[in-house]
């Protein structure tokens, strides 16, 4: 089976550094798509199959937690693990997406054995929920 | 000065972010240190928090190529670096003003990072000359960089 992983940043190089680091995964990996915001990550998750969406949170046009928002009001994408990816630190924000749902906070900066490490567990539990 | 956006905190975290992040080793600038002039890489952003303002870092073209090489783990030759060198001192920024605002506010804190804005400017000094708030700066690989907090108004 290969994992489909979506990646959401506004930045260029933190989409780059995603993709790199997931490359070292020794998962087998589908397609990582990769979405500039919100809207843009809606719009794939609409017509592709994702095992795991990596989310930041600061990012215009719509923001992750307004997609995290979004994903959770829906039947299908509210069960699609979602690991916010950012710098954030506000407890009362992360309390917030605590309690939206999300897997797991992946605090920049990161390194790639962090990214797999936890792209691994929450992939891992994905399976276990299903069986 | 401001009593709140303290500068001692955010050369603190300006210090461990470039590190961990961009393998970027900050030294004090030597007393015998001149200014320098060129092309430099700017980012700045705006913040709501108890005390709104703004952080902004800048870093010297090389440097911020050498932390675009860095963050991708791409060699400096590589394509990616010299197109990245930009959004790197954003995304560098970024981090360093999550922690900053931490170290200002706690984090039991609510406040609101806005997106990072860059810029490139040619034939800028560093140090800035006549900055609207408080700067530290530092010396990575022999070149100047440094970190500004402003109070809004300021």
């Amino acid at each position: 089976m290969s994992y489909s992983i979506l990646v959401v940043d506004d930045s260029p190089l933190i989409r780059k550094m995603m993709k790199r680091s997931l490359g070292l995964s020794s998962l087998q990996l589908g397609t990582i798509y990769e979405a500039t915001n919100g809207k843009e990550a809606l719009a794939v998750l609409e017509r592709e199959w994702i095992d795991v969406v990596l989310a930041d949170i600061h990012m215009p046009v719509m923001s992750g937690t307004e997609l995290i928002e979004l994903m959770s009001k829906d039947q299908i994408m509210g069960k699609i693990p979602v690991v916010v990816v950012s710098a954030e630190r506000s407890e009362p924000a992360l309390e917030h997406l605590k309690k939206l749902g999300i897997c797991a906070h992946l605090m920049k900066p990161f390194t790639p054995e962090q990214v797999l490490e936890t792209v691994n567990h929450v992939l891992e539990e994905a399976a276990r929920h299903r069986s | 000065m401001s009593q709140t956006l303290r500068i001692e905190p955010l050369a603190e975290v300006t210090r461990s972010v470039l590190a961990d992040a961009a393998f970027l080793f900050c030294d004090a600038v030597p007393a015998e240190a001149g200014a320098s002039v060129g092309r430099v890489a700017e980012a700045s952003i705006t913040f709501q928090a108890p005390t709104p303002g703004r952080i902004t870092l800048r870093l010297p073209w090389a440097v911020a190529r050498e932390a675009a090489a860095n963050l991708l783990g791409a060699e400096a030759d590589d394509p990616d670096v010299e197109a990245s060198a930009l959004a790197a001192v954003g995304e560098l920024l970024n981090m360093i003003s999550g922690s900053a605002l931490k170290a200002w506010f706690g984090a039991a804190a609510s406040w609101n990072l806005a997106i990072p804005s860059t810029r490139v400017r040619e034939d800028a000094r560093l140090p800035s000359v006549a900055p609207r708030g408080e700067i530290a700066g530092f010396v990575v690989d022999d070149a100047r960089i440094e970190v500004e907090a402003t109070e809004d108004g300021g």
